[in-house]
């Protein structure tokens, strides 16, 4: 059960991030931080495709992740669920066109690595 | 090109750190907050919708709830600029943090755990010291 939850989380967060990103690209730089900025962005927000998909992916991966913390510890739960960083990695290459230099590779490797052993 | 670059180092840098810091914080405060509401709700493994209502009856995992959603709002601005290949690995310091948290929390983090925490650290920095912006969708992709 865990690690079906596990898996659950992973998926649900690679679309939701790829997606998000995607959207955000498409709706372009956020520059106003004040109340009516922000409440602007959620408005326009609410009409993207892209991002309306990565928030819906990102609630199915939030329950799992709420039901895995009801059976797991936390420090087991959310680096377990980060095993999605270097398949979501090679997705913005290929996906969103990102140039990942090796000095990202090799950062991304480490971090990978290190969810790696926290997970056992 | 090299205007766009320098337009990307310079104010946008100092952005890019000021909603990394606050992604991670919302994040790992919003984690940690859903933990402890969950530990005192008790197993929740089911497929009925109400025994998920029931948990928002927990006001730690309100709180956690709202502070993820703020989270959710700094993401998306830090990815209208910023790759994805680097929001992902630098935001990772959240799984340290959260970990330190648990740890006061009581529950246990051992020798192979410290490892990886260490691994994400440096892997993290190792990526914050790239530019953040390099996608063809993103502002170099505009300016170029």
């Amino acid at each position: 059960m865990k690690w079906l939850l596990v898996g659950i989380v992973v998926l649900g967060n690679t679309a939701g991030d790829l997606l998000n990103t995607w959207g955000m690209k498409r709706h372009g730089e956020v520059r106003d931080f004040d109340l009516r900025g922000m409440t602007a962005l959620v408005a326009s927000l609410a009409r993207n495709r892209q991002v309306i998909g990565g928030v819906l992916a990102l609630s199915v991966s939030f329950v799992a992740f709420l039901s895995l913390l009801s059976i797991a510890d936390l420090s087991f739960a959310v680096p377990a669920t980060a095993a999605s960083y270097p398949v979501e990695t090679l997705l913005a290459k290929y996906l969103l066109g990102e140039r990942i230099t090796g000095q990202r590779w090799a950062g991304c490797g480490m971090v990978a690595a290190g969810v790696g052993l926290l997970a056992f | 090109m090299e205007i766009a670059m320098a337009s990307v180092e310079g104010p946008l840098g100092r952005k890019t750190r000021i909603f990394t810091a606050l992604v991670i914080l919302t994040n790992v405060l919003g984690n940690f907050l859903l933990s402890r509401g969950m530990r005192q709700v008790g197993e929740t493994v089911s497929f009925s919708v109400p025994a998920y209502l029931a948990v928002f009856a927990n006001p730690w995992v309100d709180t956690g709830v709202v502070l993820l959603a703020l989270w959710l709002l700094a993401q998306l601005s830090l990815l209208s600029w910023a790759d994805l290949s680097y929001v992902l690995p630098v935001t990772a310091i959240a799984y340290v943090l959260t970990a330190l948290l648990g740890r006061m929390g009581g529950e246990s983090v051992d020798a192979v755990r410290w490892i990886g925490i260490l691994l994400i650290t440096a892997g993290a920095i190792l990526v914050g010291r790239t530019t953040a912006v390099s996608s063809k969708l993103g502002l170099s992709g505009e300016a170029g």
